[in-house]
């Protein structure tokens, strides 16, 4: 283990992991990343500012009301409007259902028949100005019959509810899973016979703990323009996953995928919410309609209601059985997470819900079950870390809960419980190194370095772990004539710096500097495939395709460098910018002079694919709803500990510093990495204390503006202090990194909760932990979880309207 | 969802081309008057109440500008921002308080671009100066083609945002009386530090008639707890985000009057308020949560004036 914490040092040891010599571990400085100055001084284009000859302006409209049948649509008055090119419903492109990654095959483009939250999309109109646009939007006249709402998860659930989707059971769906009624899927996770060691078990804790649905909030909402010529089209679309958005625009609208390309501008910040496919096919559709450019940018309120991409609401029933001594016997939960109105990629999210609720930890026997339910909300996804957070929230108070029943300080029944290398997993994947352990105990130290604790102050812990996703991903690495390098790769920057970095490895391997690379990236037509800025990959497995890349255009250079120098390969060295002969400091060659050569005749070119690492042994045999992740390849283990002080009498919980310890395999990128933990720690702290969606009981959403949706801003964030911890994972990213971008988003709510606990006596077991609801807790005992206000419920209406205390 | 069209506007370059725009202003017909545009601009948007129908714009007017002291009070023109304010040595000298609201505001950009008479004029229940203006018995200059009067705060709310101003009328200026020992406190309670909509903000003002006679500076009667707690005068409770409207709490003040800031004091002011206001349940917050954490906010504020 490697212990690293910010400010960064420089770092002067040899790599070694890989057999690769690397003399300088440059990539630990401070540096420039360069996209960095044109964003900072607002020169950076983001998709809403290209400018196009002839554009027109796109405006989609949204159903407005939460479950209803159309009974009739008439666009003819739309169409009539001067100025307006186009108007498009269902009945104006392929017929045919689609879903996220093929789960279940429950969505149209436009809404076909029925209506079944208040951002679907039911028509869409290009004009020639946006007040044009929106003027058509209003001539638009649907008559709908409204059904009822289904709002609550567990009513869903019931026999005879109400159905989201009444054609369910002729809906194409993965094999894996089996749709039924609102049920979307269910998956468990299982490990021995828990319903007996739980029998067995001299204390069992039973808790519930309830989430409500939060958003992703980019500061970019979602715009695309798309552009036609001839059979072509470009699209250009603020999207994580450009490669996927080409795919599923070319399957929803019928044609090849290499006649659609998809560019990314500068992303303006994604978390999740520009995973996915969403607007790409209608705004390519409208403007194939009308032949000319045609913009598409969301409100903000339509950001908020219309992407399926939300955070999870969540019910988490969890029990454990204990021993006396504090060991974990068993572990028994029901996950049920809110899918929304359709199923996107959230059963996948149930199956890693279910892991999350297992957790680091050594528990014999286990049995969690997650289902994913269809309801009349916006539809959930995969959102930063999704379901994470509000797992590791859930489980991590329960183990403070546990702790205490047993009497046992939480640290030390963490140091009990917590899995060490060689420990089994909850389906027997065998774990490598003590990161959840040192994590714990250095997050503890430093937290408790802080002073003494004043009154109504605490200390909270919150451990966790997350996957590394393997998947294939390519890059290009060539040197042009005067030796600077450039890669072009498949990857998405989504303003992580993750591409950015790419550039420290391809230096490191060619014994140059991050700033001779220039990048090519997030254009379709021109990079190679890559999964898109999900899942915390882009290092992961885009780094192994440029470090393989880099690697054989180091092997043609020394190949060269032989030639020119007539000497062995394996006598030749390759450092700070040339070939040289070992032990002949007069016998080198510069990259430039080899590069100039190269051009005469071969060309300093490779590519890279990074294979990407086989999942880790593991038996999933009394699995259910296997979607993937019935293991977690190369986890990232970490704890956040965060000293909170609470005023009791507004309840306001305020974290003064929040020590974030991860063990992320292997630093590769000090600022960025730095910068991951920083960002995910003020977004869990918002998601924690201010965040959450309030719903009316006719299922729209009452928070839906900047206004009344609060994030935390820079004045509210605590000290954070990052440290890192490097065990390498020996089948991981570059130098065995694992995956850092979500990880840090996940324990901080737990540990906030545990404070508060700590400082109080008073539990929430409600997300967030809005002051209302600490105070509710210290003051009457309520613990939230039972309330009803949120997304299991309706938000209480102002009494009378107009004697509002709104603005 | 209603378009996002700009209303017609007009520029007038001085008070009487201004009055002669707002002539034909009418209920009905309301001309929308624009400064800062911190809460006119979000209505253009359609998302968020009724976007106005033709507007006038005030920038030009110079006539609202501008920080005096004119005859014991502080005057302050319509058009005076919140970072004029936050910047103006006579406002920290004499109106502390205020400057501690207008501080409270947005961010550093609405801050610049945002006015007091806009606050005024908008009559949120929850704007943030309004609970200090009422305390500090502030009183509005306003005007139109048909001549000049003054509104006191007290009157000039009347219901959920209507305002004492009749459709023509412009707020020119707030004076706002200074000196004589008077005390005030200031405390916003909201989602965040920064940027946030008020849950519960308070305004205490009182004079103290033991007390060093003063300049209306802040500072505790008593800091250390040893020196002599003094008696207070015409002591003015106003809170915002509580009622329809900001409203001063008269039966809460009663109980502070010619009363010392003592724990007994506190405890019976604190339930008085707790009586005495009738908040509502919104997006935002609770009517219990509202009404409980002004009477905690108010027991604070009378426990660190007593330094106890």
């Amino acid at each position: 283990m490697t212990e690293r914490t910010g400010p960064i040092a420089t770092h002067e040891e040899a790599r070694g992991d890989d057999g690769t010599a690397s003399p300088k571990d440059g990539h630990q400085r401070p540096w420039i990343r360069a996209d960095g100055q044109a964003k900072a001084t607002g020169q950076a284009r983001y998709t809403a500012d290209l400018a196009f000859p002839g554009l027109v302006h796109a405006r989609l409209l949204l159903a407005g009301r939460a479950h209803a049948r159309i009974r009739h649509l008439d666009t003819a008055r739309a169409r009539a409007v001067p100025g307006v090119l186009a108007v498009l419903t269902a009945a104006d492109v392929p017929a045919g259902r689609y879903g996220s990654f093929d789960f279940i095959l429950d969505r149209t483009l436009f809404a076909t028949d029925v209506v079944r939250f208040e951002g679907e999309v039911v028509a869409a109109v290009a004009a020639l100005t946006p007040e044009i646009a929106t003027a058509a939007i209003g001539a638009i006249e649907v008559d709908y019959e409204d059904l009822p709402a289904i709002l609550d998860v567990e009513a869903a659930l019931e026999p005879g509810s109400p159905l989201v989707h009444e054609a369910i059971a002729d809906y194409g769906h993965d094999p894996n899973i089996e749709p039924q009624g609102n049920l979307a899927s269910r998956s468990t996770i299982v490990k021995g016979d828990a319903a007996t060691a739980m029998a067995a078990a001299p204390i069992v804790v039973r808790e519930r703990y309830v989430a409500d649905m939060a958003h992703p909030v980019p500061i970019e909402p979602h715009s695309v323009t798309a552009d036609w010529s001839g059979d072509r089209v470009t699209i250009w679309s603020s999207t994580q996953v450009p490669f996927y958005a080409r795919t599923k625009t070319a399957e929803v609208l019928g044609i090849p995928e290499h006649r659609v390309r998809v560019v990314v501008s500068h992303l303006g910040g994604g978390f999740g919410g520009k995973c996915d496919f969403h607007f790409e096919a209608h705004v390519a559709a409208l403007a194939r309609a009308c032949r000319r450019p045609v913009r598409l940018v969301l409100t903000r309120r339509e950001e908020f209601i219309a992407p399926d991409k939300v955070t999870h609401a969540m019910i988490v029933d969890v029990a454990t059985g204990v021993a006396e001594d504090g060991t974990i016997l068993a572990r028994t939960a029901r996950i049920v997470l809110d899918s929304g109105a359709y199923a996107s990629d959230t059963p996948v999210l149930g199956q890693i819900a279910a892991m999350m609720v297992a957790g680091p930890y050594r528990i014999p026997d286990v049995e969690i079950e997650a289902l994913t339910v269809y309801t009349n909300r916006t539809p959930s996804g995969s959102v930063r870390a999704p379901t994470g957070p509000q797992s590791c929230w859930a489980v991590e108070q329960h183990h403070d809960v546990v702790a205490a029943r047993v009497g046992l300080d939480p640290v030390e029944f963490r140091r009990r419980n917590l899995v060490r290398d060689g420990d089994e997993g909850p389906t027997r994947q065998k774990h490598e190194g003590d990161g959840a352990i040192q994590t714990l105990e250095l997050a503890v130290e430093r937290a408790r370095a802080g002073g003494p604790l004043g009154p109504n102050e605490a200390i909270g812990v919150a451990s966790g772990w997350w996957f590394s996703a393997p998947g294939p991903s390519g890059a290009f690495v060539r040197l042009e004539s005067d030796g600077s390098g450039r890669i072009v790769t498949g990857a998405q920057e989504n303003g992580t710096g993750a591409v950015m970095g790419l550039a420290i490895l391809a230096a490191e391997e060619l014994g140059m500097q991050p700033e001779q690379f220039a990048i090519t990236y997030q254009d379709t037509d021109v990079g190679p495939y890559d999964g898109g800025s999900s899942g915390s990959q882009t290092t992961f497995n885009n780094g192994r395709a440029v470090v393989e890349a880099a690697r054989d255009v180091r092997r043609q250079l020394l190949e060269l460098a032989a030639s020119t120098l007539e000497a062995n390969v394996d006598d030749l060295e390759l450092a700070d910018g040339a070939v040289g002969v070992k032990g002949s400091p007069d016998r080198r060659v510069t990259i430039a002079e080899l590069a100039s050569t190269a051009h005469e005749g071969a060309l300093l070119l490779a590519r890279g694919s990074g294979q990407p690492p086989a999942s880790p042994e593991h038996d999933a045999s009394a699995c259910v709803g296997r979607l993937g992740f019935e293991s977690f390849a190369s986890p990232t283990f970490f704890c956040h500990a965060a000293r909170v002080s609470i005023d009791p009498a507004t309840g306001v919980a305020r974290a003064t510093k929040v020590v974030a310890a991860t063990d992320v395999g292997r630093v590769i990128n000090a600022t960025g990495a730095i910068g991951q933990v920083t960002g995910g720690v003020v977004m869990a702290l918002g998601n924690a204390t201010l965040e959450g969606t309030r719903y009316g009981d006719d299922g729209r959403q009452r928070n839906a503006t900047l206004l009344d949706y609060k994030l935390l801003t820079s004045a509210d964030a605590p000290d954070i202090e990052v440290v890192f911890v490097e065990n390498p994972a020996s089948n991981g990213g570059p130098h065995g990194a694992k995956g850092v971008g979500e990880p840090p988003i996940v324990p901080t709510a737990g540990a906030v909760a545990n404070a508060i606990a700590a400082a109080t006596g008073a539990r929430v077991r409600r997300l967030p932990m809005t002051p209302e609801r600490v105070w509710r807790a210290i003051t009457a005992g309520d613990d939230g979880a039972g309330e009803r206000n949120g997304p299991f419920g309706p938000v209480r209406e102002a009494v009378a309207a107009g004697s509002g205390a709104a603005p | 969802m209603p378009a996002p069209v700009e209303p017609p506007i007009e520029t007038p370059a001085s008070l009487p081309e201004a009055y002669a725009v707002l002539a034909d202003s009418s209920a009905e017909d309301p001309v929308t008057p624009i400064a800062g545009g911190t809460d006119v601009m979000v209505r253009i948007t359609g998302e968020i109440g009724e976007p106005p129908r033709r507007m006038v714009d005030l920038s030009r007017l110079r006539e609202l500008r501008g920080i005096a002291v004119d005859r014991g009070a502080v005057v302050l023109g319509a058009l005076t921002t919140y970072t004029e304010i936050r910047r103006s040595s006579v406002c920290r000298e004499h109106l502390p308080a205020l400057v501690e609201a207008a501080a409270t505001i947005g961010a550093g950009q609405i801050q610049n671009r945002g006015t007091i008479g806009g606050n005024a004029a908008n009559a949120s229940p929850a704007g943030d100066t309004l609970p200090v203006l009422l305390a500090l018995d502030a009183a509005f200059e306003v005007g139109s083609n048909r001549g000049q009067r003054a509104i006191t705060a007290d009157a000039f709310w009347v219901a959920y945002r209507r305002t004492a101003l009749a459709p023509d009328e412009l707020i020119l200026r707030i004076r706002i009386p200074i000196g004589s020992g008077r005390e005030t406190r200031f405390r916003k309670i909201g989602t965040r530090r920064a940027q946030a909509i008020s849950k519960v903000v308070l305004a205490l003002s009182w004079v103290d008639q033991d007390g060093p006679p003063g300049s209306g500076r802040v500072a505790p009667i008593a800091p250390t707890g040893n020196g002599p707690i003094g008696t207070w005068r015409d002591v003015r409770l106003a809170l915002g985000s509580v009622a329809d409207r900001p409203i001063r709490t008269r039966a809460t003040e009663a109980v502070l009057e010619a009363a010392s800031p003592t724990p007994e004091i506190a405890d019976a002011a604190a339930e008085a308020l707790a009586g005495e206001i009738h908040p509502i349940d919104d997006v935002r917050s609770t009517a219990e949560y509202r009404r409980v954490v002004a009477a905690r906010a108010l027991h604070r504020m009378i426990r660190d004036a007593g330094g106890w």
